[in-house]
């Protein structure tokens, strides 16, 4: 179990003071991964405020089961999650969408590519919804396939073999200079 | 297969979170958040009934003092027991004991002043403004959003009107023990 927080309990006595630190500490990272998932400024920025409200007004039943962090960063994604779906996206058949064809292309070997933080940045938010939302889950996030199927609702497979699909469509991304 | 791509993205993950919320977030969040306004809307209603209620009992006082001063005019006075048209809700149990109190103040009240009638007539008249007072909030409640400081209004009216009442009774009690003690007076001169 994670330790108590200082600023949580803080805000839990009633200084009123502590949320506005609380948000401070917290909107960059959270309002990022938002970002990611959904690719859009406005709908993330709804999603982050949203998120944010939920999570003040819930935090006397905040049981430190994970970190108060962690606690906010399930919010966020499950809310982007949430408001993606609502683009109707076939999670399963993503490949129709991606237009990703496994036949006609060989893997790339990602140690042949220089990376630089700008230029993958921009290949994330080139991918389709799905695969960029399995893909920052597992690779920024760091959630495990079991947690993404259970995040997604979809079997464990099936985020394996759309995690694998999403990598190498970034990587042909980069490949080509974008 | 290579982790090459995971291990540079962990190795540079703060450099992955540069974009930077707006500020009309936060300030969302904070209106979303305290409801300061709404509380100060609804809380000027209470301060105007406790103003109310410290009127009524300068008038009272005013009466008091003014009835010490003439105390022979007595007639029989047949007097309307007001008994506030309560509402016994779920959520506020308190409601009904103030009414009940409030109704056996009454009756009370009418028997000490069956000697006072212009006392009576003025107590009911202050008593019935609270008591209107009292009927405009109720027919708020429906309406309202703010339902539970809508009660909480209601039950400190009634509580002013319990306070009052008190005071009325107070003032009775002194007027007939001063009355008592001046004719114990002349009886013995």
């Amino acid at each position: 179990m994670p330790q108590r927080d200082e600023l949580v309990e803080r805000c839990l006595s009633g200084d009123s003071l502590g949320y506005k630190e609380l948000y401070q500490r917290y909107s960059k990272a959270m309002y990022n991964t938002c970002l990611r998932i959904l690719n859009n400024v406005a709908e993330a920025e709804d999603v982050l405020q949203e998120s944010f409200i939920e999570a003040f007004k819930n935090l006397g039943g905040f049981e430190y089961r994970t970190s108060f962090g962690g606690w906010l960063k399930q919010i966020c994604i499950n809310r982007s999650i949430n408001q993606l779906k609502k683009r109707r996206i076939d999670w399963v058949d993503m490949e129709k969408i991606a237009g990703y064809d496994s036949a006609e292309e060989l893997p790339i070997d990602e140690t042949e590519l220089t990376l630089k933080v700008e230029s993958v940045k921009k290949a994330i938010m080139k991918l389709p919804d799905g695969y960029r939302t399995v893909l920052s889950l597992y690779l920024l996030e760091g959630y495990d396939h079991e947690e993404i199927s259970e995040i997604l609702n979809v079997a464990e497979s099936t985020t394996r073999t759309q995690f694998m699909r999403a990598k190498q469509k970034l990587l042909q991304l980069l490949k080509e200079g974008l | 297969m290579s982790n090459k791509l995971k291990k540079f993205i962990w190795d540079n993950r703060a450099a992955f979170d540069d974009e930077v919320p707006s500020e009309k977030v936060w300030q969302h969040v904070e209106s979303a958040f305290t409801p300061t306004k709404k509380k100060k809307f609804i809380l000027t209603p209470l301060y105007k009934w406790s103003m109310a209620a410290a009127a009524v009992l300068v008038v009272s006082l005013g009466i008091y003092f003014f009835m010490n001063r003439n105390k022979n005019t007595v007639t029989e006075y047949a007097g309307n027991t007001i008994v506030p048209d309560m509402i016994t809700t779920a959520d506020a149990p308190e409601v009904g004991q103030f009414a009940k109190m409030i109704a056996l103040k009454q009756e009370e009240l009418k028997s000490l002043a069956k000697d006072q009638p212009e006392l009576y007539q003025q107590f009911t008249q202050d008593i019935n403004q609270l008591d209107s007072s009292y009927n405009i909030l109720k027919n708020q409640l429906s309406a309202t959003p703010n339902r539970e400081l809508l009660m909480e209004a209601m039950i400190q009216n009634l509580q002013l009107q319990l306070n009052v009442l008190n005071q009325q009774l107070n003032i009775i009690h002194q007027i007939k023990q001063k009355k008592y003690s001046h004719e114990k007076n002349t009886q013995a001169i």
